[in-house]
């Protein structure tokens, strides 16, 4: 059909425009480099072209899928909940998904890997559970309209406390899990179950709960990882130079590719799994949603799969040894000092290409009816991020503790909450979580350790934390748009009160052209007799 | 007394509903340009262009985002400003956006109708080259709206599509019916809709009304429901033109 050919057309161009610029930014910044200060090997400047190739396909296909499956999966399932109005049902719900999704979280694992100490089951059960129960809590703060902002105070608080108690080799690790475990297929899905839950709810301010779930995801697993802490001795420090598979011409670096992609097939299809289950049951018993929209659904299950894997295979084969690269390599200069300002140009720009920002982004614009665009939440993450980079750098060259950083930003992000309006307060520590995703595991974290093993520094100490960094600047920058916003707004309503000011003796009748024979007087007062002369 | 507009003592001039339908992103394109032609009540809300279902519409690529804007202009500027934005926004390439007015029957007052007005005096006999041949006129099409349960958008637009319509914008909604808001805990529960907006040949109407029914009418589980509004101008039907022909 014509016509379809050219909305085909139109929508391919625009798919295309949208993955190249989230992608390309943060590829042609590392091709500078490669150009000028930190000269590549060939292998590794292979991997990272390719890698960046599948990035921008697979950027693409996940998120036509978030659009077509995950989100209405998630969105059906939440509003569903409501309207059946079983609060157990709802309850069991939330903690069941939220455990099994965490669980099949592919980050989590690596985590788990990571973190000195704790046997690997016991951290994931842990950490998954420690999910599933604060899920639960989210729901609940929803159903009972508990303040948002009270309830991440008191859990912040909380795990600044039971933080006091825990060696500092944990501290990293555990605020870290909480942006690790909020990936690319928890935070769709999530976001969408709390939009799906509130968008049946009436009354004012609904859409102020659409947000907030994701949130309490990223508090459950710092807290969970702290106290896992206390009763575990953090032993043998992990983390060893990692090293990598060379290739030595451009066949040898497609075979790297290849031979990655099956166990991403399987990551992906493991964490995709507990989801499209749960919706199924969903649909047999309850949703009922026509088939027309269950195929669609399904084509988009396929697109996020194969998007996910490109992504996750394009950025764990091809970025992490450039980004370990570059950290090495600039950490062993005498001015290693540059790792500041160049972390701050690569955190800006690295957030585009994080895959759950552009569902964050799209969600926000949708509930807020574009009040707060795309546009201004990238700028917002990108800021956030840019300086969390920064800081992370800062600590690894001069040494600093990453709490000098985390009270104080925590502190601030908290104290705002009562200064904004409360969807910004949602979003933004949402939006912690989301920050914090396969790019920040693939690409910054392994350049933080690079850049920390080169220059002599303790990379359980000091490395780590960049995540938890970033997961915590968006809280900050993404509020302050909030406080922009609300001071545009009052300016705009003080202009339009003066505006009517004037006029504000005019009664609010009404006025019927098709009664008044297309003429109806502007001043119809009852004892005025509408004889439609009025001076003003 | 002789100037007209503006004029309190003045026979009141008819308003019209602008609704534009363009690309996401686009919208503000749209209050601007017509903000500084005067109107100054303009509404930006989201919606979603979305075709049917064939096999690319399955495939998900040739559904967009799109920005729906209402927007209260003088009903004999509507035309003029319809042009305009014919212009300004490439309407006539195929699937860039519509525009159209809806005659405004009644206002809440002489302060609201004031306010929504805007403040176009002295600039109120800007209509432009009226019969313009990109504005399609009087009466030719006709505005339905349907709404259905969530889920049940893309069945109404391919029944639209059927029975001759050319695609639809869709938006959600809450809505209350006869019964009463159900209370749950703090919140109270109003079931979720989806708006659809089809824009129609007049001579069409009937029809198409008829198979939306059909399949996703009260007795199916769409339980969806359509009526027609009047439209008086229109741009941005390049789509029905190559019908014709």
């Amino acid at each position: 059909m014509p016509h379809n050919s050219i909305l085909l057309q139109k929508k391919l161009f625009y798919k295309t425009k949208e993955s190249l610029s989230s992608v390309l930014p943060i590829t042609l910044i590392v091709l500078m480099l490669n150009f000028t200060v930190t000269p590549m090997p060939f292998s590794i400047r292979g991997l990272f072209l390719i890698g960046s190739f599948l990035l921008i396909i697979g950027m693409g296909l996940f998120t036509l899928g978030a659009d077509m499956a995950m989100l209405p999966m998630g969105e059906h399932m939440g509003s569903h909940l409501t309207k059946s109005r079983k609060f157990l049902l709802m309850l069991a719900t939330a903690l069941i998904m939220g455990t099994m999704v965490t669980f099949a979280e592919p980050d989590l694992q690596v985590l788990a890997e990571l973190t000195p100490g704790i046997p690997n089951m016991t951290l994931v059960l842990t950490v998954a559970v420690g999910v599933g129960v604060f899920l639960m809590i989210a729901v609940l703060r929803i159903l009972f309209q508990w303040r948002l902002s009270y309830l991440l105070i008191g859990l912040y608080l909380a795990v600044f406390v039971i933080g006091a108690f825990v060696p500092a080799e944990y501290l990293a690790v555990a605020y870290d899990s909480g942006g690790v475990t909020t990936g690319p297929i928890t935070v769709p899905f999530i976001l969408a179950f709390g939009i799906g839950i509130s968008s049946v709810r009436g009354g004012k301010s609904s859409h102020d709960d659409s947000f907030g779930l994701v949130a309490m995801c990223s508090v459950g697993p710092i807290m969970a990882v702290l106290i896992l802490g206390i009763f575990f001795d953090s032993g043998a420090a992990a983390s060893e130079a990692q090293s990598f598979a060379e290739a030595s011409n451009v066949r040898e670096l497609f075979h790297l590719f290849r031979g990655a992609l099956p166990f991403y097939f399987r990551e992906v299809a493991g964490a995709l799994a507990p989801i499209v289950i749960f919706f199924l049951l969903f649909q047999l018993i309850a949703l009922r949603l026509p088939v027309t929209k269950l195929i669609r659904m399904g084509i988009g299950i396929a697109y996020t799969f194969f998007g996910l894997v490109l992504f996750l295979t394009g950025v764990n084969v091809g970025f992490l040894p450039a980004g370990t690269y570059i950290g090495e390599y600039m950490g062993s200069l005498s001015w290693s000092w540059a790792l500041i300002p160049l972390g701050i140009v690569m955190g800006y720009f690295v957030v585009a290409a994080e895959p759950a920002v552009h569902v964050l982004n799209e969600q926000v614009e949708d509930i807020t009816g574009g009040a707060i665009s795309k546009d201004a939440m990238l700028l917002a993450l990108s800021s956030g991020v840019a300086i969390s980079v920064g800081l992370a750098m800062c600590r690894i060259v001069f040494d600093v503790s990453l709490l000098y950083f985390l009270i104080p930003g925590y502190g601030i992000a908290l104290a705002l909450t009562f200064f904004v309006p409360k969807i910004f307060s949602a979003v933004a520590f949402d939006s912690g979580g989301v920050a914090s995703g396969a790019m920040t595991a693939t690409f910054l974290l392994p350049f933080a350790l690079g850049a920390c093993r080169s220059s002599g520094g303790d990379m359980m100490r000091d490395a780590f934390g960049i995540v938890a960094l970033i997961a915590m600047t968006p809280l900050v920058t993404i509020q302050v748009m909030g406080l922009v916003y609300k001071f545009k707004v009052r300016v705009t309503e003080d202009e339009e009160t003066e505006a009517l000011g004037g006029v504000i003796d005019f009664e609010e009748d009404y006025l019927d052209w098709d009664v008044e024979e297309d003429y109806v007087d502007w001043d119809v007062s009852p004892g005025d007799g509408g004889s439609g002369n009025r001076d003003v | 007394m002789d100037n007209v507009c503006g004029n309190m003592a003045a026979p009141m001039k008819r308003v019209a509903l602008v609704f534009s339908i363009v690309d996401r992103g686009r919208g503000d394109d749209v209050c601007r340009l017509l903000r500084e032609n005067g109107v100054t009540f303009n509404l930006i809300s989201v919606g979603y262009g979305a075709s049917g279902l064939g096999l690319v519409d399955y495939l998900g690529l040739t559904d967009f985002e799109r920005d729906i804007t209402l927007s209260v202009v003088q009903a004999d500027r509507a035309r003029g400003l319809l042009q305009k934005l014919l212009y300004k926004l490439d309407l006539d390439e195929p699937y860039n956006g519509i525009a159209f007015a809806v005659p405004i029957s009644g206002v809440s007052g002489g302060l609201a109708l004031r306010y929504i007005s805007g403040n176009a005096t002295g600039n109120c006999d800007a209509q432009l080259s009226s019969g313009g041949a990109a504005v399609t006129g009087e009466q030719e099409f006709s505005l339905i709206l349907t709404v259905v349960n969530r889920g049940f958008a893309d069945v109404v637009i391919e029944a639209a599509k059927e029975a001759g319509a050319r695609g639809g914008t869709v938006y959600y909604a809450r809505g209350t019916g006869v019964h009463e808001v159900e209370k749950f805990f703090a919140i109270s529960i109003q079931p979720e809709k989806e708006v659809v907006m089809t824009l129609v040949k007049k001579a069409h109407v009937q029809t198409i009304m008829r198979e939306i029914v059909r399949a996703a009418g009260l007795k199916t589980e769409g339980r969806g429901l359509a009526f027609a509004l009047p439209v008086t101008d229109v741009v941005g039907v390049s789509v029905f033109q190559d019908e014709d022909a």
